[in-house]
Parts: C-alpha cells; sequence; structure tokens
C-alpha cells in the first residue's frame, strides 16, 4: 500500500514536468511558427495556434490578474521553470552594438559603450544588448536605452548632451578573415537623442 | 501504481547526490557573488546609480505575479530600519556569500537552502533583462535542493545533531526529479539547436567564439580549427537532443554523462562562460554520478545510519577483527 505522502509527490512531479514541456514546446513552437528554423513548407498559421493553444494551457492567455495565471507564473519562477533551454539556438544571428557620443562644452566629442566591471558583468550586459536587438517593441527599446545613456552620464556629468547609435554588428565570415577581411561592419539601424529627456529627468533630482 | 513504476519513481538511495549537490551549489553561490562583486551596485541598485536600475526587472516580475521574490521586498524591508538602499545590498551580498560557506559546510541544511534560494532569486528577478540562463539554472538546482530530503549524509548536521540521513525511497525520488528535468533540458536544447542551420555548417560555433565577450581563443586559432566546426557542431546538437536516451541506458551512461560535461567545460574554458559551465556539471553530477542503482536496500541502509551507531558498528568490526 502506497501511503499518501508518495501519491503527493506522484502528483506533484506529473504537475511539475508537465509544466516544463510546456514551457520547452511552446518555445519551440514560436520559433518554427516565426519561420526562424529550417524545417521546410513550414505553415505558420499552424504553428502559432498551437503555440496559442500552449500558452492557454499554461494560463498566458488569462487576465493579467487572474488568480490561476498568477498561481502558474509564480510557481514556474520560483522553480526557475518559466523559460525554455533553446540557449545560442536556432541560429545565433548578428549581433547588436550601443554607442554613445558624448558632447562637451567645447563641442569636443567622446565615443563610449555602456560600461561594467567585470566579465560576468559584461555576459549580462550582452545579454542585453542582445534583447534590445531582437525586440519588436519600440517603447521597450527606448526606455533601455535611456537607462543606459542616464548611466553612462552619470559617468560623465560634464557632457551637455548624450547621442546613442543602435545597430547590428556583423562579424567576419570564416572565408571572410581568412582572406584578411576582418573587419566587423557595424549597421546602423536606431539614432537616439535623449538630451532633453535626461536633462528634465537631472533636473528633477 | 506497479512495482515497476514504484521502483523507477522511488528507487533507494543513499543520498550521495544530494551531498554533491549541496556542495556544488555552495561553491556555485560562492563564485557567483564574488565574481559579480564589481558590478553588484550597477546591476541591483535602482536607476540613480545602476545600469538600467533595478526598477526594470521588479516591473518585469510584478507584471507576471506580484508573488514572485525580489529585492524591492528587502530594500523597502531594511529601509524601515535606517538601512539605505546601498548597505542593503552589501548586506544581501555578505549573506549570499555566508550561505554560499554555509552550504559547502552542510550547517542548518534547510534553513540555508531556503534562504539561499531567495535571495539567489530575488536577485535573478531584480536584475530583470540582466540576467540569463545560469540565473535560471541556479535557480532550479536551489529550488530542488531546498525541498530535498535533508540532512545529506555529508553534512555537519548529520553529525552535530546526530539524525539519520531521511527515506532512502525519498531520496532516490528527489534524485530522479533532478534527472528527468534535465533530460527534458537537454532534449528541447538540442531539438532547438537542430533546428537550426547554423549548427549544422559550423556557422554558430565560429560566431560563439568569435563574437565578443565570448571571444576567448585569439580569432586565428579558431580560423585555424575551422574545418572541424560543423562536425562539432553537429556533435554538440546530437549529443543534447539524445542525451535522454544514452543517459539511461546502462551501458552508455558514463559516456554520455563524460562527453556532457567535457561540453560544458569547454563552453566554460573557451567561451568564458565560467559559472554557466559549472552550473550544469554540477547538476549533471548530482544527477547521474555516482550511480547507485545497482545498490541492495541493506547497503542503502547502512549507509543511512546515523554517526555513532556507524562509529560503533566499525568500532566493533574492529574489534572482531582484532580477536579480542
Amino acid at each position: 500500500m502506497i501511503s499518501f505522502r508518495y501519491w503527493a509527490r506522484i502528483g506533484w512531479l506529473f504537475l511539475h514536468l508537465l509544466l516544463v514541456a510546456l514551457v520547452c514546446t511552446h518555445e519551440t513552437a514560436w520559433l518554427i511558427g516565426k519561420q526562424l528554423t529550417i524545417l521546410p513548407g513550414v505553415r505558420p498559421h499552424f504553428w502559432n495556434n498551437i503555440e496559442t493553444a500552449l500558452k492557454t494551457l499554461n494560463g498566458g492567455n488569462l487576465a493579467s490578474d487572474n488568480v490561476l495565471r498568477q498561481l502558474v507564473n509564480t510557481y514556474t519562477n520560483i522553480a526557475g521553470i518559466e523559460v525554455g533551454y533553446g540557449y545560442f539556438a536556432p541560429n545565433i544571428s548578428d549581433t547588436h552594438a550601443l554607442v554613445f557620443e558624448l558632447r562637451y562644452p567645447d563641442e569636443h566629442l567622446e565615443y563610449e559603450l555602456p560600461l561594467v566591471a567585470g566579465h560576468e558583468g559584461e555576459l549580462r550586459l550582452t545579454g542585453l544588448i542582445e534583447q534590445l536587438g531582437r525586440t519588436d517593441s519600440d517603447p521597450w527599446r527606448n526606455e533601455l536605452i535611456r537607462r543606459l545613456a542616464n548611466s553612462t552620464w552619470q559617468r560623465h556629468p560634464t557632457a551637455i548632451s548624450i547621442r546613442g547609435f543602435f545597430g547590428s554588428v556583423t562579424p567576419p565570415t570564416v572565408t571572410a578573415f581568412k582572406s584578411g577581411k576582418n573587419e566587423r561592419i557595424f549597421t546602423c539601424r536606431y539614432v537616439y537623442d535623449f538630451t532633453l529627456a535626461l536633462q528634465r529627468a537631472k533636473g528633477a533630482r | 501504481m506497479g512495482e515497476k513504476t514504484f521502483q523507477f519513481l522511488f528507487p533507494a538511495d543513499t543520498g550521495r547526490w544530494l551531498s554533491f549537490l549541496r556542495v556544488g551549489l555552495g561553491l556555485q553561490l560562492l563564485f557567483s557573488v564574488l565574481f559579480l562583486r564589481a558590478d553588484w551596485n550597477v546591476i541591483f541598485t535602482g536607476e540613480h546609480a545602476g545600469l538600467v536600475g533595478r526598477e526594470v526587472g521588479n516591473a518585469m516580475t510584478v507584471v507576471q505575479s506580484p508573488f514572485i521574490p525580489r529585492l524591492d521586498w528587502i530594500v523597502s524591508l531594511l529601509s524601515k530600519a535606517g538601512i539605505n538602499e546601498s548597505a542593503a545590498l552589501a548586506l544581501v551580498w555578505w549573506c549570499l556569500l555566508v550561505l554560499g560557506g554555509l552550504m559547502l559546510l552542510g550547517l542548518f541544511c534547510r534553513p540555508v537552502a531556503i534562504a539561499a534560494w531567495f535571495l539567489q532569486l530575488a536577485c535573478a528577478k531584480s536584475a530583470g533583462p540582466l540576467s540569463y540562463g545560469v540565473d535560471n539554472l541556479t535557480t532550479i538546482g536551489l529550488f530542488y535542493l531546498m525541498i530535498a530530503p535533508f540532512p545529506d549524509p555529508w553534512s555537519v548536521d548529520r553529525i552535530l545533531f546526530q539524525r539519520t540521513t531521511s527515506d532512502p525511497h525519498l531520496l532516490g525520488f528527489h534524485r530522479r526529479v533532478l534527472q528527468l528535468h534535465l533530460c527534458l533540458i537537454y532534449f528541447f536544447g538540442g531539438l532547438t539547436k537542430c533546428l537550426g542551420a547554423g549548427w549544422w555548417n559550423g556557422t554558430n560555433l565560429w560566431r560563439s567564439l568569435t563574437i565578443p565577450p565570448f571571444d576567448v581563443l585569439p580569432i586565428e586559432w579558431v580560423a585555424a580549427f575551422a574545418f572541424l566546426l560543423p562536425a562539432a557542431g553537429i556533435t554538440i546538437c546530437l549529443l543534447e537532443v539524445t542525451y535522454p536516451f544514452f543517459i539511461w541506458w546502462r551501458r552508455t551512461r558514463k559516456a554520455a554523462l563524460v562527453a556532457i560535461c567535457v561540453m560544458h567545460l569547454g563552453i566554460a574554458m573557451m567561451m568564458g562562460m565560467v559559472l554557466f559551465g559549472a552550473i550544469m556539471i554540477v547538476l549533471n553530477l548530482s544527477a547521474f554520478w555516482p550511480y547507485e542503482e545497482g545498490r541492495t536496500p541493506s547497503e542503502v541502509a547502512d549507509a543511512n545510519l546515523p554517526p555513532s551507531q556507524i562509529a560503533t558498528t566499525l568500532a566493533s568490526e574492529n574489534i572482531a577483527v582484532e580477536g579480542i
């Protein structure tokens, strides 16, 4: 006779692994639906429907204040299972870069990248910059770049304005590198001028 | 439920895997905070002094659920006691360092595991867009550690409080959960890699080894061995996607475990992702090494005796051997 404590654990194991599988399948369906994979003849509509169905099963389509949704989200987050495991997959596309141009009262210019001190911090910052490159949300990208510009301004308080250049960086291919072309090509996609907003923010403080 | 299913889900285990997981996660926690020391405030402070500000991570977390732990809870609680944000963050850093040390020793295992999980999760969530895979995997490890049946055989708790290790079947069950979870991680990780053209022609490996900040190896070296990249990329895909099958098959288990650990060691050394490589190795070794499936229930029971009883047994065995 199996006692209750064993049955309770079996129930938990089932739900726990089901959530892990749902999150991972959702991520895979999303990638296929967005046609980011090598699968031939993909019908995006079909995969988007699957993705929506999986999202519904996870409670993702419920209202944000729905108790069930919050319960599932809380559990998946505290267990560390809220995201899939497609690290560096399916492809590593062009990387992204953010460069700030600082203008000083004497009109001279300086260029600087967002800075951290250690390698671990650098890995995290790279992740952030890549998120900026992948997002479809302009307000989200604008807000994060504004904050990064603000952080740069704190290191250079005498600068009178900051302009941010955000774009993609295409690294050389193996063949190009072997033939001596080892430069990375920066393609500017957005230019941000935060001067007024930052000055206002500074004034407010 | 059939006997076989029960045996699969609740195999008797000595709990040594749990000792390994605890020690491994203790080291992981220690190195995580030490590696982040220089950037701790930049990552976790508010917008006034941080890189993007803790508010972003907090907002991203609250949107999902207001009940997920985050640093704001701790900072605002400490501010009521007159402790400012900077001091509160320093306190969290020191707490994580001390908790890592206590985990290493196995002292007050349960409360230490809960506190470490809570603080690590709060930091990971508050870092928001500055957090990455290693944070999730550490949370997974700490979550399993927190709910595991303590004390484990190599903990100071076991010696200090003269307590037996928990029910061997529950120890086996918790290890099984970790094993099954790892199989899902690798299967889906491998599957998504298999779906990318770049893993089949070596482009992804070329890029991952040459793009900053992962360009630990000189690019000339990578270019010199570029002919190996397609084979290496395919090997990684196959290694991950077949992990759930080869790791369960007794004959291939050791080879699969060694191969996956070598892969993570390679990631750590060649891409500078030391913490990521370390957490994956800790989780893998805890889950599948040393494997104790062949142990008899009496062997497991012997390993779970309280320390005083083990000492008595050993002493009586010595007496018997010496013929006194």
